[in-house]
């Protein structure tokens, strides 16, 4: 699997009001507001230049803990949790075991198929067993190994059936299918778990090309280390919140991108998604910026392993800004390319 | 038979109502004189809840987006900085960013602060504890740009949490030990001992150099991961978790106020503080109500 410089989205992008007002409300409304916040978000999209549609900002999702529990049977929910400042989840708590009561991504998936040209390349994000593990509390199961196996197994029913919708629109290629794993290397004792998680969720299924996306960690080596030996074929990682703002290929400008050196050593055949653009600021990094940001990680790792991406989904964004992001982005990558 | 004390410290969850008022005022949707006031209101609401719980117990700290950020606003030479995982509960934190040694700035206590909700960040009610990052944890969770070094810095914000208790009026301090020590327990007690009653709450083992101090001990310390001995050493009263801040399982009082009552026993203690094992805020409003209520009962307050 290549790079190639291919510019994508991670995941997620900001709602329209009209959809985020409306969206827990559920019901025939709700679902058009989807469809048509999903057209409107594929539109962007392609007018900023990314070649990879991803889902079309996940508008089918409210948020990426939450949507896979709510296909779930075993959890139950009590209230909002914060994640940081006053962003608030709907955190699970595991009272009965887990399985997969319904299809996660099927009528999301199907969606995207019927309304992008062929040749438009699309990617599907879920959200990985070991984040579902570490994000739900634990009233049930004796050990989180336990636990985050059914969660896998839940999400290796999920890829199948995926697959299988990829396999009946005729596409060419394989299906791009992106575990998110946000909570990957929070834990260094379990790395083992997370492997673990992997590979049950994508055991057997051929025809996909897998890449995990992981963000906010303290150490990507704990990552390379612990699956180089699984079937992923790319890592789509943020590198921008660490770095700072101003331009230029010295190491004081780029330390970040420094860190790419360990992915190169560490997985040689492996693609990498890099984060450019950071999602947790309003400020909208120059294309020049984002440039040397490529040039400096180019350094370590041939362009033709390397994708472009924001750090993470842009849903902490608003649309215009995430959309000003995206745009340099893929300006940034005319830059480099010349 | 002892005392069994309750303590409930650090930060409270926001309720439904206080979180969308906070997401408008974000988006400019609402004045900040009005989400002022509904801070107000919840903080008043919660306290109420902490008085029937709790004996010792700290501000809410509702308006706090994370432990670190108000001190980080309120001291010049840290500014916040770049969102870091906390590992613990997956929850995220802004990295404070040393750039020189921290100074007491008295005009900022009172200012709304950028990259913070509306002010006032350090409240103290008759009777209850200010809290504060224990600057351990302040420095190991921040990015040191300056080269001030961890013993300096630990000085000159001891010295700013002085000031800050005096202005507030507060007379009891509860400093929270966010990460475990690597050595032993800076001297923290030496700073603030004879002006105010400092109580540790702490994930860390005890040094016993600082503790043994004569007359350097603190008022209370709250274990979290070991022996309770260590507590004894370094605290006037020693203090155990018995609620889990990590899980919505609910416990019983009773068998907290049981396993409580075994440790006093076989201790042969006089005083025991039962609190939470972290700040409430990785659960869910009604969970830590719940749980509050729990932590009431065992202890008898209610």
């Amino acid at each position: 699997m290549t790079g190639d410089l291919i510019t994508q989205e991670i995941g997620s992008f900001r709602k329209p009001e009209y959809l985020s007002t409306k969206f827990r409300k559920g019901g025939k409304e709700v679902h058009e507001l989807i469809r048509r916040a999903t057209d409107e978000t594929l539109g962007l999209f392609r007018k900023t230049g990314l070649n990879n549609l991803g889902v079309g900002g996940e508008m089918f999702r409210w948020e990426m803990y939450e949507h896979l529990a709510e296909h779930l049977s075993g959890i139950k929910f009590h209230g909002f949790v914060r994640s940081f400042d006053n962003r608030y989840f709907r955190k699970g708590s595991v009272v009965s075991q887990v399985s997969r009561i319904s299809p996660f991504h099927s009528d999301e998936l199907q969606y995207v198929l019927e309304n992008t040209d062929r040749k438009e390349q699309v990617k599907v994000p879920i959200t990985g067993a070991y984040t579902m593990t570490d994000w739900s509390f634990n009233e049930r199961y004796p050990g989180r190994y336990d636990l985050a196996m059914d969660f896998s197994d839940a999400i290796h029913s999920e890829i199948v059936e995926l697959k299988e919708i990829w396999r009946r629109s005729g596409r060419d290629g394989p299906l791009q299918v992106q575990i998110d794993e946000p909570a990957a290397t929070t834990h260094p004792a379990e790395m083992d778990m997370l492997r673990d998680t992997v590979e049950r969720s994508i055991e057997g299924i051929q025809g996909c090309e897998f890449s995990i996306h992981v963000c906010y960690s303290t150490d990507y080596r704990l990552l390379y280390k612990a699956l180089a030996d699984t079937g992923l074929h790319g890592y789509n990682l943020e590198f921008a919140n660490r770095d700072t703002l101003s331009p230029g290929l010295s190491p004081d400008s780029r330390p970040a991108y420094q860190e790419v050196s360990d992915f190169a050593d560490a997985l040689p055949d492996r693609f990498l998604g890099l984060g450019v653009t950071d999602v947790h600021i309003d400020h909208v990094e120059s294309p020049e910026l984002i440039r040397d940001r490529i040039e400096y990680a180019s350094k370590f790792l041939d362009p033709g392993r390397i994708r472009l991406n924001p750090d993470c989904g842009l849903r902490t964004r608003s649309r215009d800004t995430g959309l000003k992001k995206l745009e340099n982005m893929t300006r940034a990558r005319w830059l480099f390319t010349g | 038979m002892g005392k069994l004390r309750t303590m409930i410290y650090g930060i409270y969850p926001r309720s439904d109502s206080l979180r969308v008022a906070i997401s408008r005022w974000e988006r400019g949707k609402e004045t900040t004189e009005n989400l002022r006031n509904a801070i107000s209101v919840e903080r008043s609401e919660i306290l109420e809840r902490f008085r029937k719980s709790a004996e010792i117990y700290t501000d809410p700290c509702v308006n706090w987006h994370d432990i670190f950020r108000p001190i980080a606003g309120v001291l010049d030479g840290i500014s916040p900085g770049r969102l870091e995982r906390y590992t613990e509960t997956n929850t995220f934190f802004r990295k404070p960013v040393i750039e020189k040694l921290p100074e007491y700035d008295g005009k900022r206590l009172k200012q709304d602060l950028p990259e913070n909700l509306p002010a006032p960040y350090f409240r103290i009610e008759p009777g209850s504890s200010l809290l504060l990052p224990a600057p351990y944890s302040l420095y190991r969770a921040s990015e040191d740009t300056s080269g001030v070094g961890e013993g300096r810095f630990a000085g000159a914000v001891m010295d700013a949490y002085a000031e800050i208790a005096e202005e507030t009026g507060a007379r009891k301090i509860i400093l929270r030990e966010v990460f475990p020590y690597v050595s032993g327990l800076p001297d923290y007690a030496a700073y603030l001992n004879g002006r105010f009653e400092v109580s540790l709450v702490t994930k860390g083992r005890v040094g016993k150099t600082g503790a043994s101090h004569s007359g350097n001990r603190f008022e209370s310390v709250i274990m979290q991961d070991q022996d309770i001995g260590f507590a004894e050493e370094a605290g006037k009263v020693p203090g155990i978790p018995v609620i889990d801040a990590s899980n919505t399982l609910l416990e019983s009082s009773a068998d907290a106020r049981i396993r409580a009552e075994g440790i006093m026993n076989e201790r042969g203690l006089k005083e025991l503080i039962i609190t939470t094992s972290d700040h409430l805020d990785f659960l869910p409003r009604v969970i830590a109500d719940r749980k509050l209520a729990i932590l009431g009962e065992a202890g008898a307050v209610l």
